[in-house]
């Protein structure tokens, strides 16, 4: 099994990390050498346990998202769990609203993490997000383009065409025939072909996600192996269905096929 | 469950207490996108959007034995407003094939069966209530299956 988090609809800035967090246990920095988005990161070197820093910003109602969505590099390896991200609705992030746990992360590797809010219907008024250091043992962090976003996380039999070359769409995918009958083709660019199917056992809240807001929305993306991809469908008429396993509605899975969104020319960091 | 077949203009209708499938009803099997719209930027950069969605309804009613029930079908069929009401939900509804039905034998015209495609009437934009509905059970091909999403429990015949 191999897990997607299928993403849609506009995304929500709490911290793009460009500017300081400010100081609780340790004093963090920005780090305008090393980011994955805008101009900086926030770096911090944790020490003890408990709130290590925060970021606050203007008030924001993040009640109709789903996910925190952020990306996190440690210099060590670290186990699931030891840190969180706190939530709050406290400029100072003194109390928890949310406490999103990190997964484990793998030392110098840039984390694409998308965490499910417990209460985000209640989270009319976020303030602050907070870095929460919970076993003992520094480590430095750094954290990028923090985000509220809606999402929804599956189980997968196995992802094609993002982390290795499967298919691809050239553009422009035109053929010229010379008079001489000689036939010429000058892409400059192609765009991926994400394809995977979601496994049975999906609950209900899952499957009516896939639809609305997900197959109606006009912005869509796929984060997988530490990448977002905005997609389209490959079918924009009848973009997926389901397959009844053994005939029965029981079992249901889902085959989708998506286009990468965009084109480029050099191939994407997932394939290397 | 039963799935009935409605003529509101009349009123009538006919149930049939144990079709074989019902799929697309209850729960996100098929689909289609409403006026859906693909664009291409002149760099490549794909732009998709739609104005909302159609359920592709499938109902196998197995055989119908009842003779005053398979000229029902045509009727309803005929009729300008049809409507299907299905685990808690009524539906208008419109033939996937609008140019008609037929009937399925096998080995004797005396076992007719009947398979019907609809389509939502009217495209939805958000979640219809038979989809929040969690309490069916369902009968699928040959293959009896009681219970709910939860808790299924498989009768084999």
């Amino acid at each position: 099994m191999e897990t997607v988090v299928l993403k849609c609809g506009t995304d929500i800035t709490l911290h793009a990390c460009d500017t300081a967090w400010t100081a609780d246990a340790v004093t963090p920095s920005v780090d305008t050498v090393d980011f994955k988005e805008g101009t900086g990161s926030m770096s911090v070197t944790t020490t003890g346990t408990g709130l290590q820093c925060h970021g606050s910003f203007s008030s924001i109602d993040i009640s109709a998202k789903t996910h925190i969505q952020f990306y996190v590099k440690a210099d060590s390896d670290t186990a699931a769990g030891k840190f969180t991200l706190r939530v709050s609705i406290l400029t100072d992030c003194s109390a928890a609203y949310d406490t999103l746990s990190f997964p484990a992360l793998t030392a110098g590797v840039w984390t694409l993490c998308a965490l499910e809010l417990s209460i985000a219907s209640a989270l009319t008024q976020a303030k602050s997000i907070g870095l929460v250091q919970n076993t003992a043992g520094d480590v430095g962090i750094h954290i990028d383009s923090v985000l509220a976003v809606n999402a929804c996380s599956y189980d997968t039999y196995g992802v094609k065409g993002l982390d290795d070359v499967d298919g691809i769409r050239l553009w422009p995918g035109v053929m010229n025939e010379c008079p001489d009958g000689e036939r010429r083709t000058s892409p400059s660019a192609y765009g991926r072909m994400p394809m995977f199917t979601i496994a049975p056992g999906t609950t209900k809240t899952q499957r009516l996600w896939l639809v609305v807001p997900f197959a109606l929305a006009s912005t869509k993306a796929v984060l997988y192996a530490n990448e977002e991809i905005a997609v389209v469908f490959q079918d924009a008429e009848v973009p997926f269905s389901s397959e009844w396993l053994r005939g029965t509605p029981i079992g249901r899975a889902y085959p989708m096929a998506f286009l990468e969104k965009s084109v480029r020319a050099t191939s994407p960091t997932s394939w290397s | 469950m039963v799935i009935k077949f409605i003529i509101p203009s009349v009123p009538s209708e006919v149930s049939f207490t144990s079709p074989l499938m019902v799929r697309g009803f209850d729960d996100v099997d098929d689909f289609e996108l409403v006026n859906p719209v693909n664009q291409v930027g002149l760099e490549g950069t794909l732009i998709q959007s739609c104005i909302g969605f159609r359920r592709i309804i499938t109902v196998d009613l197995g055989v119908v034995f009842d003779k005053t029930s398979r000229v029902f079908l045509t009727t309803w069929m005929l009729a300008a407003d049809r409507q299907l009401e299905y685990a808690s939900e009524t539906l208008a509804v419109t033939p996937r094939d609008p140019t008609g039905f037929s009937s399925v034998i096998k080995e004797s015209k005396y076992f007719r069966r009947y398979r019907f495609e609809v389509m939502d009437k009217v495209p939805l934009t958000t979640i219809p209530a038979a989809w929040e509905y969690t309490g069916a059970w369902y009968d699928a091909d040959s293959l009896p299956i009681f219970g709910s999403d939860g808790v299924p429990i498989y009768v084999r015949t």
